[in-house]
């Protein structure tokens, strides 16, 4: 009988915080939470994306179309060189047909270099957004653990109260009726069934929210493994155009002012179109990043909001089944963790099936005791 | 200088980390030593828009400093960098967010992102009050209208094509009816140049002021009273292009940093070369723009006075002064 003490009496210790209906409901609505303001997060990237997509497409044309201007003009062609500067930005004048061509590389070099400046920060933001999704995954795995690691204490412990259990029905059949004995062994017995109650909700709760967590962890592997994907493009992009413009500085302050004068011409052209490609290069970056983004991440947004909906339904599914524990329950719980443990230790399944056989024919004829 | 003009890239060295911090350093302290007055391009800002480029303000977010071999200062690569960091450090602080939270993420990784997101936003922090200077700024100033004339004074900041950096102020009238106007003046009388005007000077800064001032005057309706050029540049460093006359004090001294002024105006009294550097800095005049510079002064009455100060290292004076003397001219030498 000591057994049966130290087994009701025992302090089980699980780790972290204790587990409740509520709690997980809180933690994993946390999590949510956490998961939700990434996803804001990228979508606020995606914004910023297509701003920078569309600034770099106009600069683009501009210097594609000012460079086939100076191909005429350099040709002898007729081109309409004077006219065109009438839509850059910086000039407020139509008439301005006198436009310093030096003044004009610069202002777009210069405005090209706070784009890609802007565009090299974005990387940077992506590359830390990256960082924290991974230590989300870090913090998620642990938990698991940790839920899954409870999960094998309530399992073992359940299993234990539950042999006690049969253990003192068998001893109460033995028993006088109504001896202090049996009053011992029935209060032993409600005692079992109380823990019973209190740690096979521990099981189930701790296996759900391992399993919740699991594909938490899923979802967020997919959002890291996004950014990752476009963190490495925008910084092979930044990179390419970034070299390019550092070439196209030297030539646009070794032209200078000679720039307007006709034996440069073809060194300008040469400047415009190594700077065209540059503008190329981050802007066919932004332009996948964009397709990347509406090919994944729409879909990946809504199936976390359907994720969502199955969350708040398993969680209140959980709140039903609290109300309606009961002893049954106690086998149910413990037919997932025998069967892992079964597996664990490679028992065959034959005798497997036959010791929960025995078990449930000896209370079968617990019962028809009772009943004679 | 012309068979420069016809290649395709600067001539520049690159500084490490430890030669850019002491470059950095060191040169705002020559631009405050200088005392550049409102002839010359703003000196605390070209100081600052260089003290950023210490690799200990940007924290290694850049790598390497360049450097113009033919001026000492930096190269319109390096200057735009600073520019367009400038540009967008306003908007990325506030995307960065708090440097609390940074902090604390940057010290469990001190190589990871969050420590260059750190740097990144303390190098911010100290841009966004940093003095900078426009790499090309053009300002018109209203001076007042009289006897059928608007009166204006034109100053156009801007690193210049030669590596120098330029203030072009110019002080004229035209005439308020004129159909070739140099400026608008609207109704609270402020003054805005004409896309054209700005193209016009933007092309001469490479040239001397006297050419400007021959150029404007021959425009209708357009007086000239005066041009003032401004340089800041060349400075000598045992890395730049140093005439062989310097190079021995250079190399002693570490460094020659120079300031031009080259005046054409109505009223300088006589006509006077108190520059060092003229021949070997300054384009040769042909013959014939010579002569077609001698009927001009003839015409409009102008004279030209042209001077350069200098700062070194204070033991240095004496030394370069006896320098400077050898080449003709006395000039105001400041030591650091």
């Amino acid at each position: 009988m000591s057994d049966a003490n130290e087994i009701l009496n025992r302090k089980v210790e699980y780790a972290g915080e204790g587990i409740s209906v509520r709690r997980l409901e809180e933690a994993i609505g946390n999590e949510r939470q956490r998961q939700n303001l990434q996803i804001t997060h990228l979508g606020n990237l995606r914004g910023r994306n297509a701003e920078l997509q569309e600034q770099l497409t106009n600069e683009m044309k501009r210097l594609r179309d000012l460079s086939d201007e100076l191909q005429k003009s350099r040709e002898g062609e007729k081109s309409a060189l004077s006219s065109m500067f009438s839509w850059l930005p910086w000039v407020k004048s139509e008439s301005a047909s006198h436009q310093s061509i030096e003044e004009l590389l610069r202002n777009q070099f210069e405005l090209s270099s706070i784009r890609l400046r802007e565009a090299a920060d974005f990387a940077d933001r992506l590359e830390a957004a990256k960082v924290d999704l991974y230590d989300e995954i870090d913090r998620l795995n642990k938990r698991i653990i940790q839920s899954a690691t409870n999960e094998e204490i309530a399992a073992d412990y359940v299993t234990e109260l539950r042999d006690l259990k049969v253990q003192l029905e068998f001893e109460i059949a033995q028993v006088e009726p109504s001896s202090a004995k049996e009053r011992t062994l029935i209060s032993q017995v409600d005692t079992t069934r109380r823990l019973l109650a209190e740690h096979t909700t521990k099981l189930k709760l701790y296996s759900t929210g391992e399993e919740r967590l699991a594909k938490l962890k899923h979802n967020t592997r997919q959002l890291a493994d996004t950014i990752a994907h476009l963190q490495s493009d925008i910084t092979r992009y930044v990179t390419a155009a970034s070299e390019k413009l550092d070439l196209i500085a030297g030539q646009i302050q070794a032209i200078g002012a000679a720039a307007d004068a006709a034996n440069v011409v073809l060194e300008l052209k040469q400047s415009l179109d190594a700077m065209t490609e540059s503008i190329n290069h981050t802007t066919r970056f932004v332009a996948e990043t964009q397709v990347y983004f509406r090919e994944n991440v729409d879909t990946m947004i809504e199936d976390l909001e359907l994720y969502d909906e199955e969350t708040e339904a398993a969680l209140s599914g959980n709140l039903v089944f609290n109300e309606v524990i009961d002893d049954l329950d106690v086998e149910k719980a413990l037919a997932g963790a025998l069967a892992r443990e079964i597996d664990a230790l490679e028992v065959p399944q034959e005798q497997a099936e036959q010791e929960q056989k025995v078990v449930l024919e000896f209370e079968q004829q617990t019962v028809e005791q009772k009943k004679s | 200088m012309a068979e420069f003009m016809r290649g395709a890239t600067v001539p520049s060295v690159t500084l490490d980390d430890d030669e850019a911090r002491a470059y950095a350093s060191r040169m705002p302290r020559i631009m405050r030593a200088s005392r550049l007055n409102s002839h010359y391009p703003n000196a605390s800002g070209l100081g600052g828009h260089i003290g950023v480029m210490n690799p200990d303000v940007h924290r290694g977010l850049h790598k390497g400093l360049e450097v113009d071999e033919r001026t000492g200062l930096p190269t319109y690569k390096a200057f735009t960098k600073v520019q367009s960091d400038a540009a967008v450090a306003a908007n990325q602080l506030n995307v960065l967010g708090s440097r609390e939270v940074l902090e604390r993420k940057a010290a469990r990784d001190p190589e990871g992102i969050y420590a260059k997101q750190l740097a990144k936003y303390d190098y911010y922090s100290q841009l966004v009050n940093a003095d900078q200077i426009p790499l090309g700024h053009m300002e018109v100033r209203y001076r007042k209208r009289d006897n059928g004339r608007d009166y204006f004074n034109v100053s156009l900041d801007k690193l210049d094509v030669s590596g120098v950096f330029v203030r072009y102020a110019i002080d004229c009238s035209q005439v308020i009816s004129s159909s070739d106007q140099i400026a608008k003046v609207d109704e609270r009388e402020v003054a805005q140049h004409t896309d054209s005007f700005r193209s016009l000077i933007y092309q001469f800064t490479s040239l001397d002021a006297e050419f400007t001032l021959v150029k404007l005057a021959s425009m209708a309706g357009l007086d000239v009273e005066r041009v003032v050029k401004g340089t800041v540049g060349p400075f000598y460093f045992p890395f730049t292009n140093t005439p062989d006359v310097f190079a021995e004090f250079v190399e002693k001294h570490g460094f020659i940093a120079t300031f031009g002024l080259d005046m054409a105006a109505n009223d300088v009294t006589d006509d006077r070369n108190n520059d060092p550097l003229t021949s070997f800095i300054m384009k040769t005049v042909s013959d014939e723009v010579a002569e077609g510079y001698g009927i001009a002064r003839q015409r409009i009455g102008y004279k030209v006075f042209k001077d350069r100060k200098f700062v070194c290292a204070r033991a240095g004076v004496n030394e370069l002064r006896e320098i400077i003397k050898g080449l003709g001219c006395n000039t105001i030498i400041y030591g650091v």
